[in-house]
């Protein structure tokens, strides 16, 4: 066998293992995700590509099952928990820069609210799209958002509502937000039940996702607009 | 005879057949406490201020039917001990970041309970019985899913992972539940109220997206008939509700069948609630509750009567009694209305449905709605106070932290 087609197996087998890693990343099969890892590590595969081509491309996949109703919350849930798993392995092997390389997002349900499964299901889908999440939980009070966003200093800040009542916080958070040194350059987008994009435009809140497939992409033409980009492309 | 009576037969008829109009109702309680000024924590525990002030508000409206509810997902979690959060102007809610069970050693803290002291279930009982002085009508006695009070006191993600991981314990749980805490809890309810034939389960936790067809078909629907088999013993049915995500679904005839059901009990039949009944169109639900041989209830988008614009709210009526009324067994519901809806969306909306609601109902539906000039919500509560003929107590009303700002709604 010549050298090129030694290197050429070895691509395919390389390939045959992120597959699977992705298909049980999709299946959210915790165990088989950590065997898949060690085996892909064992195998000489990157950790950026095994991050990548396997465990967020999975996720990828699995955004699209949601978007399309292939699949539910609960898979969601069950796919995000291996994705932790496997994360858990891989990290020591990976930079900041690869865990964070869209930019780092700071998200959390306004203050009286607390519903967190869609605020939940948009920050899995972020961090599979490549940000650095940063939850901060719900029922969060307005001088919270704002500490974090002038300790944390995000390019995004993703902003959940789920009642009609606590809207007017959402506004709060905005405005408070906007009003900070560290929050000017900030880009905020909202979501949750009760969110319009004309009740968005009328804070000011930058980008509105009317469910996780849309949040996500919103973020990602937020990065598109150059705000957020920056640092990924200096890397 | 009280003012309700006309509404109650209106709705009887309706369900049974057809009616001189489509009767209408709402689910208001947020919608009620925010244009009263009510603090939440008042209108949550006082049950003088709950049933008073949502009889009130759907006079106001003119609805036909007050539909007496509560934070219905929280009673029996909070009489178990489950830590509720609190806030001034919105409804409590369970705090899922520190559930009752953490592990399978908390099993036992699912004990059966006195459902005459425990938590506010005293309070609901109480209004059962206001309700009943108030309107002279038999209260719908509702009690919590086994399926959403176990996502309540597990948390929803535990309660996911444990059917996942551990679906024995999730069994176990539900069945404990069903057996230690809501029949306990109906057959106190039934003996407060032994009128009641039915009692509706509120289970919303366990609609689509948030499960899949097979843990509903598993995991839910089972434990609505455990409860149905239980409470048959002291006379009365009880029927699964709450549940929506057909438009979640490529075959949404499968969940619509499953629903029928376990829904076959209820004097509501079937409903369909938006956005499914939109996204799917309202015909879908017309023909499964005729194939079911049930009424069917419609509600309407809780987020288009808040946004509006009036237009949009005039059509989605038009459009659902179009499909509905036909052959009559049809009523309307609005769903939970959000707290902060400009009253003249809802007063355009019953409008619309008195309208195009009229039997035979007219297949064109031509004629224009217009939003009715009617007398804002401080008059009418002023003109309460004075005449009261219910002899309502409006200790609410009194009371001095009572904030009267909202009233600026109407």
């Amino acid at each position: 066998m010549s050298i090129a087609e030694v290197k050429i197996n070895k691509i395919a087998a390389n390939e045959i293992i992120l597959q699977q890693l992705a298909s049980s990343v999709i299946s959210g099969n915790q165990s088989r995700v950590k065997k898949e890892i060690n085996h892909a590590l064992h195998a000489g595969i990157p950790a950026c590509t095994i991050l990548n081509e396997g465990m967020i491309r999975g996720m990828t996949v699995l955004g699209r099952m949601f978007r399309d109703n292939e699949v539910y919350v609960p898979q969601v849930i069950m796919a995000a928990q291996a994705m932790e798993a496997g994360l858990k392995i891989l990290k020591p092997f990976l930079s900041e820069f690869h865990l964070s390389y869209r930019g780092k997002v700071v998200i959390g349900t306004i203050q009286y609210d607390i519903h967190d499964l869609g605020k939940n299901i948009v920050g899995i889908f972020l961090e599979s799209s490549g940000f650095k999440v940063l939850d901060l939980g719900v029922d969060v009070p307005t001088e919270s958002f704002v500490r974090a966003v002038e300790k944390e200093r995000p390019d995004l800040l993703a902003i959940c509502a789920m009642m009609t009542t606590t809207l007017p916080y959402m506004q709060e958070v905005v405005e408070a937000v906007r009003s900070s040194p560290a929050g000017k350059g900030v880009k905020i987008l909202v979501g949750g039940l009760p969110v319009t994009p004309r009740f968005a435009r009328s804070i000011g809140a930058d980008a509105y996702g009317v469910d996780a497939d849309s949040g996500v992409k919103q973020a990602l033409k937020l990065i598109k607009k150059g705000h957020i980009g920056k640092k990924a492309q200096v890397r | 005879m009280t003012r309700w009576s006309e509404g109650y037969i209106k709705f009887c008829s309706a369900l049974s057949g057809e009616p001189v109009g489509v009767p209408v109702a709402a689910q208001l309680q947020d919608h009620a406490m925010c244009l009263t000024g009510c603090p939440a924590d008042i209108f949550f525990s006082d049950p003088e201020a709950l049933t008073e002030i949502v009889l009130l508000v759907t006079e106001y409206y003119g609805f036909d039917l007050p539909y007496l509810i509560w934070d219905v997902y929280n009673i029996e979690a909070e009489a178990l001990g489950q830590l509720l959060k609190h806030h001034p102007f919105t409804m409590p809610d369970i705090d899922q970041t520190d559930p009752l069970i953490k592990s399978e050693k908390d099993l036992d803290k699912i004990k059966l309970i006195d459902p005459k002291s425990s938590g506010r279930m005293p309070m609901v009982l109480e209004s059962y019985r206001l309700y009943e002085k108030y309107t002279g009508l038999v209260p719908t006695l509702q009690v919590c899913g086994p399926f959403s009070l176990a996502c309540g006191i597990r948390s929803y993600i535990g309660m996911i992972n444990d059917i996942e991981k551990r679906p024995k314990f999730a069994h176990e749980m539900l069945k404990r539940l069903c057996d230690d805490v809501l029949l306990p809890w109906i057959r106190v309810q039934h003996e407060t109220v032994p009128k009641a034939k039915v009692i509706v389960v509120a289970d919303a936790w366990g609609s689509l997206p948030n499960v899949d067809l097979r843990i509903f078909e598993e995991f839910v629907v089972p434990y609505i008939k455990r409860l149905d088999d239980g409470a048959q013993q002291y006379g009365i049915r009880v029927s699964g509700a709450g549940y929506w995500g057909e438009s979640c679904l490529q075959e949404p005839l499968k969940l619509l069948e499953a629903k029928a059901q376990i829904s076959r009990y209820s004097p509501l039949g079937l409903t369909g609630l938006d956005p499914d009944v939109d996204i799917l169109g309202p015909e879908i639900f017309k023909d499964a509750a005729v194939k079911y041989d049930l009424p069917l209830v419609l509600g309407i988008d809780a987020l288009l009567l808040n946004n509006g614009p009036v237009k949009a709210i005039i059509e989605r009526v038009k459009r659902y009694i179009k499909a509905g009324a036909p052959g009559g067994r049809f009523a309307i519901l609005f769903n939970n209305i959000p707290a902060h809806t400009p009253p003249r969306h809802i007063h355009t909306a019953v409008e619309a449905v008195r309208v195009y609601g009229k039997y035979p109902v007219d297949t064109d539906l031509k004629i224009k709605v217009k939003t009715p000039r009617r007398e804002s919500f401080q008059k009418f509560i002023e003109r309460k106070l004075a005449d009261n003929p219910e002899g309502y107590t409006f200790s609410w009303y009194q009371a001095p932290t009572v904030s009267k700002k909202t009233f600026s709604l109407s």
